[in-house]
């Protein structure tokens, strides 16, 4: 029996996603909402997920990221902006290459699959 | 959101999160749903699937933080003690599953029990039907003119074979003296 695709799909975010927020800030600091539209930019929904704020919590908790108060562009109460430490970075880079050898040995498994569906 | 923010605060108050801290992340999501909303997002768009559960979202961001000093309560605990009675349920069912399996498997093994047919020949006819009455076979014996007189000169299936329980074993007697030979078959078993 197979999982859902909606289940197969959270299973495969869920074990991503500290990457993908890691990446959100790779390059330029951002506050929660900001790091949302970022990955929603990039194509990356995450209705119908957990929120991001859980797995930024378990980021600073563990040291991945720096946090610190500043105003945002938009204006409004100064926003808690998230930015890589470094040792952030590092597990960036070492997240990185890990989804890059799952991804390159799955498409090895998968590329054979004829996937073609006759009606 | 204020409604969901409030949940928040008093589940984080409830885990024994700072009250420094709760206004942080209270301050913090609410200048994130605001700043959707006027964007035209949904709370989901924030939240994803947690805007429908500000128990659960307030408890894991804050555990997952390390600011709560208290476990979760009922929401968790609810969730854990019906994880655990599913698990229960779905074990006995598993359980279940598996006896019925093995015990039709023991049915269909003890109705398909093969028994190693014995080799019967040079036995008097007598001792060859017992051997064989003893392992559980019917016993048909045919007698044909030959000599010596009442011994076994052949029997099928041959011994060495296995067969189901309960299969008949015929066996071929040299005893019939009379001139024309006979065929004459009896059973036994």
């Amino acid at each position: 029996m197979t999982v859902s695709d909606s289940t197969r799909r959270s299973q495969l975010l869920r074990g991503v996603l500290d990457l993908c927020l890691l990446a959100a800030i790779a390059d330029e600091p951002a506050y929660g909402y900001e790091m949302s539209k970022r990955l929603r930019a990039r194509g990356l929904l995450i209705v119908g997920e957990g929120s991001i704020y859980p797995v930024l919590g378990r980021l600073e908790r563990d040291g991945l990221v720096e946090t610190y108060r500043a105003a945002s562009d938009g204006g409004g109460p100064p926003r808690k902006y998230f930015r890589l430490s470094s040792e952030g970075r590092r597990a960036l880079e070492r997240g990185l290459n890990e989804w890059k050898n799952a991804r390159d040995a799955i498409d090895v498994a998968l590329g054979p699959i004829n996937t073609e569906v006759k009606l | 959101m204020s409604s969901f923010i409030e949940q928040c605060r008093r589940e984080w108050k409830r885990l024994g999160v700072t009250d420094s801290v709760a206004e942080e992340m209270a301050t913090d999501l609410a200048a994130d749903l605001q700043e959707a909303k006027a964007e035209g997002a949904s709370p989901e768009d924030v939240l994803g699937a947690d805007a429908g559960d500000p128990r659960v979202f307030a408890a894991s961001w804050a555990i997952e933080r390390g600011v709560a000093t208290r476990q979760p309560k009922s929401g968790f605990r609810r969730h854990s003690l019906l994880i655990v009675v599913a698990v229960a349920v779905t074990l006995l069912a598993v359980s279940a599953f598996l006896s019925l399996i093995a015990f039709g498997q023991f049915r269909s093994a003890k109705s398909a029990v093969t028994v190693t047919v014995p080799n019967l020949l040079a036995y008097k006819q007598g001792q060859a039907a017992n051997i064989a009455l003893s392992y559980g076979f019917m016993v048909t014996t045919v007698t044909q003119k030959g000599s010596p007189d009442g011994f076994v000169f052949a029997q099928s299936p041959i011994g060495g074979t296995s067969v189901p329980r309960r299969s008949t074993v015929t066996i071929y007697v040299n005893a019939c003296r009379k001139p024309d030979g006979c065929y004459k078959h009896h059973s036994v078993g």
